[in-house]
This record gives C-alpha cells, structure tokens and sequence, in this order.
C-alpha cells in the first residue's frame, strides 16, 4: 500500500468509521432518555356528568365545551388554543397546567374575580389510547366562583404524514 | 373551495416582500434566496403577526393554508427535480480521494455532534410520542445537509466555479446532498412504517427496488429525450409535459411505497440525461414559475410555521445558540479538519468549510418534513430554521474574509472543471 493510500484509509478510519461507531453508542445511550409526556394534538372535552354545562363566568370569557382544545407542544412547553381562549403552559411528569386568557381584552363580568384568566389544571392517563387528560378549569383570583372539572380525548392524529 | 380572493391577494404579496427582499439582500451581496427565506420569515407570526395580528389574520387565515401549502409543494417538488437534475453521477464517481474524505467526514462530523447535542436536546424539547432513535438521526440529517444550488450560485457569483475549491466543494455538496437524503428517507420509513404497521423491510424493498428500476430501466428509456433534442435542438410541448408528468408519477410512486413525494422527484431530477445542453433547456422551461412563484409560497409557508416567540427565555435562546454552534462546528469544523488533513492548505480547507456550511433552502424543506411528521417540535423547528438561515448568511462574509483572489483563481484540473460545467446549470435556476 502506498503512503499516499496508507494516510488516507487512517484519515478516513478516523473521521468517518470511529464516528459511526460513536452514533451507534450515542444511539444507545439515548435509549434510556425520558422526554415529556405527549399532549400535542387536538382534545375534544367533555365536561364531567356532574356539571355539564360552562359557567357563566367562563363562557363569558370565551370558553365554550364544545370548542376543542389545540395543544402544540415543544418539549414541556405548551401552547394551548381554544377558539377564543388560549395561553402557554407547561407540563411536569404528567401534570399540565396553564393559564388561559381571552385573546381579546375583555373586562370581567361581576362576581367572576378581577384577573379574567381561567386556570387550567390536568393529568394526563399514561400510555392510554386514545390518550386522556382529566382536569379542571377554574378561574383565577375567584375562589367562589364554580369550577369545571372535564375530560378530554385526543382526536386521531391530524398530522400531514404524506399529505404535503 | 378555496378563497379566491384571498389566495390571490396571498400570492400578490408573498412574491413582492420576495422579490423586494432578495433585491435587497442582493445588494449585500447575499444571494437572493437568503432574502426571500428572510421575506418568508418576516411574513409569518415572527414579525407580520406579532406586529400587525389582526392584519396577519385577514391575510392568512388559518383556513386558507391549506391551498397556499398545496401550491408551495408542487413548487418544491418540481424544485428538488431540479436539484436532482444538476447532480451529476459521472463527477461523483470521479472523485479524487480529498473530495471522497472530504464529503464523508462532512457527513459524519455534524451527524455525530448533532446526535450528541440530541441526548442534551430530546428531554427538553421533544415528548415521548417520538422515539429517540427518529429525533437523533433526523437532527443529524438536519445539521449535515448542504444546499448544493445555492453553493453553486454563491461559487458562480464568485468565479469561483472553475477553481480547485469549488470544485471540491460543488463534488462534496452534491454527495452530501445524496447521502443526506437517503438518511431522511430511511428515518421517515422507521416512522412512518412504525405508525402504519409496516414491516420496515418490505418498504425499504419497495424503495430499493423503485430506485433500481429507476437507474437501470427508466434511465435507458429517458435517452430519447436527449437524442430527440440533438436532433431538434428542442423538445416540443408535449415531450416537456411528459417530463412534468413523469416527475409527478416519481413523485407518488416514492410517496406510496411509504418515503416521500420529494424522493421521486429528485430521483427522477437525478436520472435525466446529463448533457449540459439538454439540461439547461430543461432548467429554461421549469425555473420561471418555480423560482418567481412557487418557491416564494413555500418560504412563506414555511415563515407561517415558524414562530420565533416560541424561542423565549434564556435557557431556549441557550438551546438555539448549542444548535447554530454545533451545526457550524460539525460541517464547517468537520469538512476543514478533513480536507487540511487530505493535503488542502489550511486557508482553502476553511473556505470549504464555510462553503459546505451553506444549508439554505434544502435546510427549510427537510425541516418541514421533519415537522410534518412531527419529529421536531414547533419550537425547535423554528431554532432550526433560525440556524439555517445564520449559517447561509454567514457563507458570503466569510468567504470573502477567507478566499484572496490567487484561491479564486487556483484552477481545478480540466476534466474535472469540465465535469462540474454540467452541474452548476442548476445553479442559476434554483439557488439564486
């Protein structure tokens, strides 16, 4: 073999082969990594058999049941879009909670508390399927005002696979 | 049915903050498809929708996107025919064995480092939803891809197209591209097979076997394109409408044996005759509408999708930062370190680098796939595009900062300056 060829298959032996070896090791180690539980995805809710129906106080900021919820998700960041309401939030083991605000000010109706957000608190059902939150929706800053409590299905994956 | 009226009026706009903002960048000397990636950007919740919401939302309601999408992809897929067509398998086989180590460890270095930088990122900004064998190697494919037409039109502008550098770089950016591409369709076969129920095997025999009959069937059949335009020093009408339609038939048959529509249409690009001549009035009859059109819909589309708040805080600032450094050290750091040690003088070797750092708008439509199939997250997608559109703005400064003109001139061997006369073809039609 040439020195020419000699210093090119070390050269290619180290910048290339070992690389590949590291993937592999790299891809293994990642085996064991846990990332935050999946809510993306569209929720159609339900409102629990005791109450069914919103609020007053909620309905007035723009919440409504039949309106799904849209959670976009990156890592255990959330972006949470129910029609008129939404916010960002954030999820911990299997525990989500954000603060919903009208995406239009809008003062709040009286007796319902003075901040017009709506806390929304929910686990999510590990490795259901379809996968389930249940939670509760509650107005900031109004201890007496009624909550919700709701369950919430995720809808078939609207994801584009294919479709672009 | 799609608003007419506001689809219209969508187009209107997109391609005049498109043109405007490539004319301005150009003045920068930027090539213009970093300013319509910009004007892209600009137009989506980064910037118009922040700024201006309720203008956003009469502009592009959600209902509408749909139809703007549709369009930007017929757009893209006739683009990676296009990319597919400036390839040329004589100049890969040709390689000397610089370019060979070159292109390897510039696929290798970015690989490794981006799956490195996964272990750190997949907790953070991924969910269990997504396996983390997909995150790694999609990152990874991600962060080694080069934009070889706009390479090739930074190169052309530079007269730098027939220097040993460009060269080099024009053989390593078209292996990497093929490479990249292969990595993407084999990620998008484990998802997609693992969601359908798919045994993996049978779709990547499906595949193998598609592109095999592709190389070694269709090719030979595509030979008459070539002879009847020696003869006739064109095609007519129809001949050019069976391409399209061949393209397009390419294009679903990868997309049915489970990859992606883009596949075909590239791999269609790719077998075409290659005889500069033919390719160039190829190029003549689909740039127009792609360029001054189409593509201006996907960056727009891809500008829509992207969403820079969602980048907030220190910590996902830090995240962004990791990914354009890890990005640039892979492929800058890994191609430089490869081409010094395979006899490049240092300077050169940093000018490849940089060169082979350029990800542009190949860059914006892996990630797209990426979050279509929703590999990536929104948030890391939009640190994704964030970092492709540094890393090929900073191509330009820094080439100029390295490459003297004696390196412009450093002439490449002629039959390998002669070879590469084919490609860059592709060069003045997509990578402007």
């Amino acid at each position: 073999m040439s020195r020419l060829n000699k210093n090119f298959v070390i050269a290619y032996v180290s910048l290339v082969v070992l690389p590949i070896f590291g993937l592999v090791g790299i891809l293994r180690r990642g085996q064991n990594l846990k990332a935050p539980t999946s809510v993306d995805g569209v929720w159609t809710i339900q409102a629990a058999a005791t109450t069914g129906t919103m609020p007053s106080c909620m309905s007035a900021l723009g919440l409504a049941l039949d309106t799904p919820f849209t959670i976009s998700q990156s890592g255990k960041n959330l972006v949470i879009n129910a029609g008129k309401i939404g916010g960002t939030g954030l999820i911990e083991g299997t525990t989500l909670q954000a603060p919903l605000k009208p995406a239009e000010t809008l003062l709040p109706a009286p007796n319902c508390g003075d901040d017009g957000s709506v806390l929304l608190t929910a686990t999510a059902a590990a490795k259901a399927s379809p996968r389930m939150l249940s939670g509760e929706l509650s107005l900031a800053n109004c201890p007496s005002c009624e909550s919700v409590k709701f369950h919430a299905i995720a809808q078939a994956s609207t994801q584009k696979e294919g479709a672009q | 049915m799609p608003n007419l009226f506001t689809l219209v009026l969508q187009i209107a706009v997109v391609v005049v903050v498109c043109r405007v903002a490539g004319t301005l960048f150009q003045k920068i000397h930027q090539p213009r498809v970093v300013g319509e990636m910009f004007a892209g950007i600009m137009l989506g919740p980064s910037l118009l929708g922040w700024v201006a919401p309720h203008f956003s939302a009469y502009l592009f309601p959600a209902s509408s996107l749909g139809f703007l999408n549709a369009l930007s992809q017929v757009g893209v897929i006739i683009f990676m025919f296009l990319v597919g067509l400036g390839i040329n398998p004589r100049e890969l086989k040709s390689q000397g064995h610089a370019a060979v180590l070159t292109s390897h460890a510039s696929i290798t270095a970015p690989f490794v480092l981006a799956s490195c930088l996964a272990l750190y990122l997949y907790p953070r900004l991924s969910d269990d939803s997504v396996a983390f064998t997909s995150f790694a190697l999609f990152m990874g494919a991600a962060m080694s891809i080069t934009a070889f037409p706009v390479l090739a039109r930074i190169l052309s502008e530079r007269n730098m197209l027939g220097s040993r550098l460009g060269t080099v770089a024009i053989a390593c950016a078209a292996v990497d591209d093929v490479t990249g591409w292969c990595i993407l369709a084999y990620i998008i076969v484990l998802i997609r097979s693992s969601h359908a129920g798919t045994p993996i095997w049978l779709t990547l025999g499906g595949v193998v076997g598609f592109a095999l009959l592709m190389i070694y069937g269709v090719q030979r059949a595509l030979n008459r394109f070539a002879i009847s335009f020696e003869k006739r020093g064109e095609l007519s009408e129809n001949m050019v409408a069976f391409v399209l339609v061949l393209v397009l038939v390419s294009a679903l048959c990868t997309e049915a044996l489970g990859i992606h529509l883009l596949f075909g249409s590239f791999l269609m690009g790719a077998i075409m005759p290659k005889e500069q001549k033919f390719v160039r009035y190829l190029l003549d009859r689909f740039e127009t509408v792609t360029v001054t059109l189409l593509l201006p819909l996907f960056f727009a589309f891809t500008g829509l999708r992207t969403n820079i708040t969602l980048v907030k805080g220190f910590e996902m600032w830090l995240y962004c930062a990791l990914i354009v450094l890890v990005a640039t050290a892979g492929k800058l750091g890994g191609s430089m370190l490869a081409s010094s040690l395979a006899g490049m003088p240092v300077r050169e070797a940093a000018g490849l680098g940089t060169l082979m750092n350029t990800r542009g708008l190949m860059e914006l439509v892996i990630l797209n796939i990426g979050l279509d199939i929703r590999v990536i997250s929104p948030a890391l997608f939009s640190m994704m595009v964030t970092m492709a559109l540094i890393t090929t703005f900073m191509t330009s400064p820094v080439l100029e900062l390295l490459c003297p003109e004696e390196m412009k001139r450093a002439v490449a061997p002629p039959e390998r300056s002669r070879e590469v006369a084919l490609n860059p073809a592709t060069s003045n039609a997509v990578g402007n």
